[in-house]
């Protein structure tokens, strides 16, 4: 047993009294406090191709905006993310489908980046983006009504960056995976591929010149990750130059980060060159 | 390759924040599952934890689920879940991408906590399983970072 399952084990006896898995004394209606189950049948193997993996969930596979931003900020090579993020923001009126949605991966991942250090206007503004962005995908004015509520607590100071950022990152999760009902699956992994592109090209103009990669770095360039994204934007005419930038990808991928494989030179101008296209297809609708 | 490589770490003050919400009785309702794990978001969320995805489904009786994430390699995760009543027993196996396990939640309660700090940044799998369960009971999941 690990020294994690000792200090839980220990709390829960100081809270809760101590257990086993006898029958209990308890009042009905209440429960006996959980014991430790040594006794469980788990594999210590598993076939893990033979596992059904949940199909609705595989937005799980891929890392968030702020967690691929956050490498790069603790090698302390970061500069001023909204300098870097910008502040232009995505025009989704009179644009198609997908690249709306694009450009609202783009515009979540940008609010989740700046938000640290970004000026109440700002975060009011992206805030008011995000939601035209939702509703032109097909939300409604109360499907929008959290980033309503969030807006309202920024402009009265109502709420501090740190629970503002908690409030963000299930505003994004609840996207990516209540939205594959309201928006359809194809569309929630172009958000999914928006925000991930921002990532990784704020990720790779940061880390240019960087003598080494910082640790975790493997990430940019997981072949499981290409894959998620361009299973997810599937084979429809209209959104092959966002896949075949994706693909361009593809000869420097990783099947695995063991050992470690962070990017090099070489793979971090790929990485570049890549989701600097898949932005400039969110900003202008490209190819047209 | 390094098998066990992955090194479960958190803070006491996490787990003892959590664990708190551990020796709650189970809740009732798919609501009150995600109200459940909202609390303990809340609380990971206070230690620094930032949430990467969270889900929300149905479990029948012995049944598991799972999904596949990519975890990266000096970043620190938390995996937790919370039940509603009809299951009594809610369980966290955390496998690597060649499926030996990582971690799994040793708790016979409905709030299963895994915490890893992985020593490879590759694919994991969590499976989550109603060990225990009377009928068809909803779950909610979590997967944070920092």
């Amino acid at each position: 047993m690990r020294v994690a399952t000792w200090v839980l084990l220990g709390a829960l006896i100081a809270l809760g009294g101590c257990k086993s898995d006898e029958p209990t004394d308890a009042p009905a209606g209440e429960t006996a406090a959980p014991v430790a189950d040594e006794d469980k049948d788990v594999p210590d193997k598993i076939d893990v191709g033979g596992l059904d993996l949940k199909q609705k969930a595989t937005v799980f596979v891929l890392p968030a905006p702020s967690e691929i931003v956050s490498l790069i900020q603790e090698a302390d090579t970061s500069g001023q993310l909204s300098a870097a993020v910008g502040a232009t923001l995505p025009t989704y009126e009179g644009q198609e489908r997908w690249k709306a949605a694009l450009a609202l991966g783009v515009a979540t991942a940008d609010l989740l980046i700046v938000v640290p250090d970004a000026s109440d206007e700002d975060l009011i503004a992206r805030l008011d983006n995000i939601a035209a962005g939702m509703q032109a995908l097909g939300s409604t004015d109360e499907q929008v009504a959290d980033l309503t509520e969030l807006r309202a607590k920024v402009a009265g100071g109502a709420i501090a960056r740190d629970k503002l950022v908690g409030e963000l990152d299930t505003l994004r999760s609840d996207l990516l995976v209540e939205g594959r009902e309201q928006y359809g699956e194809r569309d929630v992994m172009l958000i999914a591929v928006g925000g991930w592109a921002r990532a990784v090209n704020l990720f790779a103009t940061l880390a240019e010149g960087a003598e080494t990669m910082p640790e975790g770095s493997e990430v940019l360039k997981l072949r499981i990750v290409l894959d998620t994204l361009l299973d997810g934007v599937g084979p429809d005419a209209e959104v092959q130059p966002v896949a075949d930038a994706l693909r361009t990808i593809l000869p420097v991928a990783t099947v695995t980060g063991r050992p470690d494989a962070p990017p090099s030179p070489e793979d971090l101008v790929v990485l570049k060159e890549a989701t600097s296209q898949i932005l400039a297809l969110a900003v202008t609708g490209g190819g047209e | 390759m390094a098998r066990r490589a992955t090194i479960a770490v958190t803070t006491a003050a996490v787990l003892l924040g959590l664990a708190t919400l551990a020796v709650f009785p189970s809740v009732a309702g798919e609501a009150d599952a995600k109200a459940c794990l909202d609390t303990m978001l809340a609380s990971a969320q206070a230690e620094g934890y930032r949430l990467r995805m969270n889900d929300a489904d149905l479990l029948h009786k012995g049944e598991e689920l799972s999904y596949a994430t990519v975890l990266t390699k000096g970043s620190e995760y938390i995996v937790f879940a919370c039940a509603d009543a009809a299951i009594q027993d809610l369980d966290i196996y955390l496998y690597d991408d060649s499926g030996t396990l990582v971690d799994r939640d040793r708790m016979s309660d409905a709030q299963p906590i895994v915490t890893v700090t992985p020593a490879w940044t590759g694919t994991y799998l969590v499976l989550i399983k109603a060990y225990r369960s009377e009928a068809p009971g909803n779950f909610s999941l979590a997967v944070m970072y920092k």
